[in-house]
């Protein structure tokens, strides 16, 4: 059984809808809508599209759905085969090679955490909306390689699916943009805001040591104009210096969000990656180049690379990259492990339905 | 505009319970409707229809076929005499000249009585359609390749075909085009022939309308394209192509005739 302990979920059955049609036959069950609420530090409300509201039966279809491997096209590969619940939803790779075919793909697996707040996704931000990008991984070939006029089929075919879809959506005819929806009503509550941080910023009992507030103060000084606010990133794209050459193979893969923008101005960024759960979402950036955090921070320190698109904030005063000492180094560092959320990856309502 | 926000209320109210009273709903019973079917005949000219596979010249004098040619016409609107419109709800078509399932003919259902002397319609999507493609609308859900996920949208038009390398050449490569994104969106207007400059549309005339694409005109019209330096819709350079080409398909229809029924 799903809790949602967590959130305050409100039946909002519409009485007005029901007294209108006391003359009508009874239809199928309404879906039981709530409103998935966080706590306040990430604003309280949690953003979801008019056309795909969260409802119980919703978000249940969902993770079921998320952790079956009927949605790959060999039907061994579920999304959870690399977003895994105790890595935070990443998988510990760099560039997997778990998908269908077996070829590594070019880019690293993302946590999935807080995805409602975001305002385009993937790493270069070229899904507009949730529902769109779960088709990606379904269908490409490295990854899922579903047919999706098969697996409508196979769901459609399913002994449990079709009651399933029906309790969701009101129609036993499943298709494609059902099946989006049910996953994406899951994915958005994936909220992650139950770490020591938290408790401790939300006055909830939780305590900073002293070097880790240290930590968080350096934080703020020379990290938090990209990874802002406590979703801990901007949403926004930038280039933080990791190459200076954007290779055009690939379909300019390279060019990260200036192949979506087709701006020159954005060759070489990325979306700011949010740091909860950092501890646990090794190896990082966008191809996971780096195995630990002490070479994500040297990279700042001394490993920026220039180049045109290069951001404006790691290169101040005729200087490349961010200042800090071995020392301040280590303090940031303990800082960010408290931003692991145990509570998060070991959710009952997030792990794979029993 | 409005039957669209229709739908929305509907997926939104479909959460609030409100659906149930869709039965409720009385249809206005003043309103006479009659309807018309729309056929695109994709064609190599004017005189010359379209095969499969077969090689053309095309405007630059270039040898290409296509193997497969698809393309969305959606937000169709009758205009009449005096300027005031009817738009079709929901309007989204997949058309396909080959290789596919689609069709190249729909029917437009309830349409008012009237006298009308125009079409308008748009190749592509609209921006707001064309922002997520998870909404079951039309065809819009009819065929997942006429989709990109990592970048979100519909294809507007998708042509596979062949190119012979050089005119001397033997050799034929691959082209891939797959145009789409909200700048290569296209409003085409076209006033109905000499012939039959208005068609009366009601219960008792359903009129039949034969326009014909002429598709290799994504290759000539107002931009001349040279497919031997522009073969991958995909690669970043063809940003500057795509809009030359969707101003050539804004102009690659015409009404052949219509049948007034």
């Amino acid at each position: 059984m799903i809790r949602f302990g967590k959130y305050v979920w409100v039946g909002l059955v519409s009485l007005a809808g029901f007294a209108a049609c006391t003359n009508s036959k009874m239809p199928a069950p309404e879906p039981e809508p709530f409103t998935v609420t966080a706590p306040a530090n990430l604003g309280t409300s949690v953003p979801a599209p008019e056309r795909n509201p969260f409802t119980r039966e919703g978000v249940l279809l969902g993770r079921k759905l998320f952790y079956d491997p009927i949605l790959s096209g060999n039907n061994k590969i579920s999304c959870a085969t690399c977003h895994l619940p105790e890595k935070a939803f990443s998988d510990g790779l760099a560039l997997s090679t778990n998908g269908a075919s077996g070829q590594a793909l070019h880019r690293s697996a993302p946590p999935l955490q807080n995805l409602a707040w975001h305002k385009g996704w993937f790493w270069d931000g070229g899904a507009k909306d949730i529902e769109s990008l779960n088709f990606g991984p379904i269908k490409h070939a490295d990854e899922m390689a579903q047919n999706l006029t098969e697996l409508v089929k196979e769901l459609q075919n399913h002994s449990e699916y079709p009651r399933l879809f029906k309790a969701a959506f009101r129609t036993d005819t499943i298709s494609t943009a059902l099946l989006t929806r049910a996953l994406a009503q899951f994915e958005r509550t994936l909220i992650s805001a139950n770490s020591r941080y938290d408790k401790y910023v939300r006055n909830e009992g939780g305590k900073l040591s002293s070097q880790e507030l240290e930590g968080l103060s350096l934080f703020r000084q020379k990290c938090a104009s990209c990874h802002a606010t406590d979703f801990f990133t901007d949403h926004d794209y930038h280039n933080n210096g990791l190459d200076n050459t954007y290779s055009e193979a690939h379909e300019a893969l390279a060019w990260g969000r200036g192949r979506i923008s087709e701006k020159p101005e954005d060759i070489g960024k990325y979306k700011t990656p949010t740091l909860r759960n950092i501890a646990l979402t090794a190896p990082y950036m966008h191809d996971g180049r780096f195995k630990t955090l002490e070479e994500v921070l040297d990279h700042y320190r001394s490993g920026v690379k220039v180049s045109a698109t290069l951001d404006a904030r790691l290169q101040q005063n005729g200087k490349t990259g961010i200042e800090m000492t071995e020392e301040e180094k280590t303090r940031i560092i303990q800082f960010l492990q408290t931003l692991t959320d145990p509570e998060f990856t070991s959710n009952p309502d997030f792990s794979a339905p029993r | 505009m409005k039957n669209k926000l229709r739908l929305s209320y509907l997926i939104l109210l479909s959460g609030l319970g409100l659906l149930s009273c869709k039965k409720d709903k009385v249809k206005p019973a003043e309103a006479k409707q009659g309807s018309m079917e729309v056929h695109f005949d994709s064609r190599r000219s004017l005189t010359e229809d379209f095969v499969v596979n077969k090689n053309y010249l095309n405007a630059n004098n270039d040898s290409v076929s296509f193997s497969t040619f698809k393309y969305f016409i959606s937000n169709v609107e009758l205009v009449r005499p005096d300027g005031t419109t009817f738009a079709e709800p929901n309007s989204y078509h997949l058309i396909a000249a080959a290789n596919t399932p689609a069709s190249e003919t729909f029917t437009i259902a309830n349409i008012p009585d009237g006298n009308y002397s125009k079409i308008r319609f748009r190749v592509g999507v609209d921006q707001a359609r064309n922002s997520s493609t998870a909404t079951p609308v039309g065809d819009l859900d009819k065929d997942h390749d006429m989709t990109w996920d990592w970048n979100t949208g519909y294809t507007f038009v998708f042509a596979i075909g062949k190119f012979k390398s050089a005119p001397a050449s033997a050799t034929f490569l691959d082209f891939t085009y797959q145009i789409g994104k909200d700048a290569q969106y296209r409003t085409v207007e076209l006033a109905f022939p000499s012939e039959t400059p208005t068609a009366q549309i009601d219960e008792m005339h359903k009129p039949k309308m034969h326009l014909h694409a002429n598709i290799f005109d994504i290759f000539g019209g107002p931009n001349v394209i040279d497919v031997k330096a522009n073969s991958n819709s995909n690669l970043p350079q063809f940003s500057t192509v795509a809009p030359k080409i969707a101003d050539n398909y804004a102009q690659m229809f015409r009404i052949d005739h219509i049948h007034a029924h």
